[in-house]
């Protein structure tokens, strides 16, 4: 699930590792809808949205969030857009304090803690990555439109705290349909004759 | 304002059978239960409130936006058994699980008046349960304070970690109004005291003074108030005692000494309007006694007056000028007339509060308060009286004029 290395070196499946060209395909950060994101079990209030970083700015260390009471972290996120999710980087902290597992969920939205005890859509198990060059595919099918996605830490390698520097989304994305009124008369002045068989049918009844 | 559902968690524990809260600490937990949910309704339209027992645990109302409900469930409730405060906490996180809108905090405020058997591990267990699932509680402490003081305080500071000032806990020793004690705790003031801004009826907090702006001023105002309905209660005797004709006016005298601009032109104009329910008894001027007449008159003042009091409010010194020149033994005659002239002027006071019945319920009911503060009354009126001495000056010839076109009326 993971290729190690950058820079000229590809793998079977044939991704990109030129730095520049994965800037530009992990740039699904813009589709995220920040105000809403929600981070349970985040020390520091709001400090989970600072993760979700241009690529460019990845390797920043002054933003990160960590986690509170103990090692979960569950991240609700909901997109802007359909997104058609390819793959996720993770940039977690130093030693005991990265992640060693990340589960997905998609389109639950406001998940908790105890809704994440259900089985997810995708599990991974994450190596130490300090760098963000390890990229874990997502299958493809199953997040193929996703509106909103949960993310679940739920353990790390060894340390009280989970520490995470940078969450990049590799994919497409797709102006999300919007079921509204699709059929509708607009009228400046009402005409009789428009509507003349829904009229006659009305039934008056005294207020007083 | 910020969408929020609010549980709260009422102690109806056998504990709340104690008197210490005036009349007993189930009423007072229950005026301020009503004060707190009324807040948060008012906060933002949205706004959910649920209620819930903590002894036999039980939901009386699922969050809701309507107040009505939550009162009338209120009512029903009962003293009986001991409260298991870990369950209630539960069961309150349970119910804002289920809330309709997910866009809402969550927060939970429990009130503690008995004392609670729990491990502190326990308590720190719960209390990081709850922080994880981003849930704020608050805790008002009355009743067994000091019992419960470190455990509920460690139940906090563990709510709210490192940083963080979601959850509070505020302790309220015995005294009158324990929903007082509220109206200035973060509770309701807010993290930065913002306050509510149109809490209370009417304009802004009593009396149209915001405390936390002029604290003095709204302490001087209310005592004057108190002072003043004690002084008409005084007045009322002694028309009633008029045609026996001994100790009206040493007795006038005695409840009047120098009262400031009051807020409370409205009750003495009202009420000496209604003077024709003589208000029995000569007894002493003691506030718990009174109380009760006080109310009586206060709900017939309320569902006649409402035109009247109306227009007889704001008069800032009238009463101060009729008050002073009492001391020196006025007729009794000549203050009813003068008090209803105020009706007659139209002087604008502090506010127009004062004409809205409702809020004379809720200021009547704060009046247990008055006797300890009898001598606060005064100082707190001496210095309100250096600033009114003005108004005194141009209202006493004023006075004095009608007082002369009455005396040829008649």
């Amino acid at each position: 699930m993971s290729c190690g290395g950058h820079g000229g070196h590809s793998c079977d499946g044939g991704h990109e590792h030129d730095p520049a060209e994965l800037g530009i395909s992990y740039s699904l950060y813009k589709k995220i809808d920040l105000t809403n994101v929600e981070c349970l079990n985040e020390a520091v209030e709001n400090s989970g949205k600072d993760v979700f970083k241009p690529w460019e700015e990845r390797l920043s260390t002054e933003k990160f969030v960590e986690s509170d009471v103990d090692e979960e972290l569950l991240y609700n996120i909901p997109f802007t857009d359909q997104i058609k999710l390819k793959g996720i980087i993770v940039i977690g902290g130093e030693n005991g304090h990265h992640p060693n597992k990340m589960r997905l969920f998609k389109n639950r939205a406001h998940m908790t803690f105890d809704e994440v005890r259900d089985k997810a859509d995708q599990e991974f198990e994450l190596q130490p990555d300090s760098s963000g060059t390890l990229e874990y595919n997502t299958k493809i099918v199953t997040f193929s439109s996703v509106t909103h996605l949960t993310i679940h830490f739920p353990s790390n390698f060894g340390d009280e705290v989970t520490k995470v520097y940078y969450i990049g989304f590799k994919g497409e994305h797709t102006k999300a349909h919007r079921h509204g009124v699709t059929l509708c008369n607009y009228e400046t002045t009402p005409q009789f004759s428009d509507h003349k068989d829904k009229v006659l049918d009305s039934v008056g009844r005294p207020v007083m | 304002m910020p969408l929020e559902s609010t549980v709260i968690c009422v102690d109806n524990s056998e504990y709340m059978r104690n008197g210490d809260y005036i009349p007993n600490r189930l009423q007072a937990q229950q005026d301020a239960v009503n004060t707190v949910c009324r807040y948060k309704l008012l906060a933002n339209p949205e706004n959910n409130v649920g209620l819930l027992t903590l002894a036999n645990t039980e939901v009386l109302a699922t969050l809701t936006t309507d107040g009505g409900k939550i009162l009338t469930s209120l009512h029903k409730v009962q003293p009986s058994g001991y409260i298991n405060l870990l369950t209630g906490i539960r069961i309150a996180h349970l119910a804002l699980k289920h809330r309709q809108s997910k866009n809402h905090k969550m927060r939970i405020v429990v009130f503690v008046g008995s004392p609670i058997s729990v491990e502190e591990k326990e308590v720190i267990k719960i209390a990081k349960r709850l922080k994880k699932e981003n849930v704020n509680v608050d805790i008002i402490n009355f009743g067994e304070t000091d019992q419960n003081q470190t455990l509920l305080e460690a139940f906090v500071n563990t709510m709210n970690g490192r940083e963080g000032t979601g959850s509070h806990l505020v302790t309220v020793p015995p005294s009158p109004r324990l929903s007082d004690a509220l109206l200035s705790s973060p509770i309701i003031q807010g993290e930065d005291g913002s306050g509510p801004t149109n809490f209370g009826s009417g304009n802004g907090f009593e009396f149209g003074v915001d405390p936390n702006e002029d604290p003095e001023l709204a302490l001087a105002l209310r005592v004057s108030m108190e002072e003043q309905r004690q002084r008409q209660q005084e007045e009322e005797r002694r028309t009633a005692q008029e045609s026996a004709g001994t100790e009206g006016t040493p007795a006038a005298a005695t409840a009047t000494t120098g009262t400031a601009a009051t807020a409370d032109s409205n009750t003495t104009a009202a009420k000496t309007a209604s003077a024709s329910s003589p208000m029995a008894t000569g007894e002493s001027t003691e506030a718990g006694v009174s109380e009760e007449e006080m109310l009586q008159q206060a709900l017939a003042m309320s569902l006649e007056s409402g035109g009247v009091s109306g227009t007889a409010a704001k008069e800032p010194a009238n009463p101060i000028s009729s008050g002073e020149s009492k001391d020196e033994a006025m007729d009794v005659d000549k203050e009813e007339e003068n008090v209803k002239d105020k009706e007659e002027k139209a002087e604008p006071d502090f506010s127009q509060v004062m004409s809205d019945p409702a809020f004379l319920q809720d200021v009547l009911q704060s009046l247990p308060g008055v006797d300890p503060q009898s001598k606060v009354v005064r100082q707190a009126v001496g210095s309100l009286t250096g600033q009114d001495k003005e108004k005194d000056k141009t209202t006493k010839t004023d006075k004095k004029k009608k007082e002369d076109k009455n005396d040829d009326k008649k």
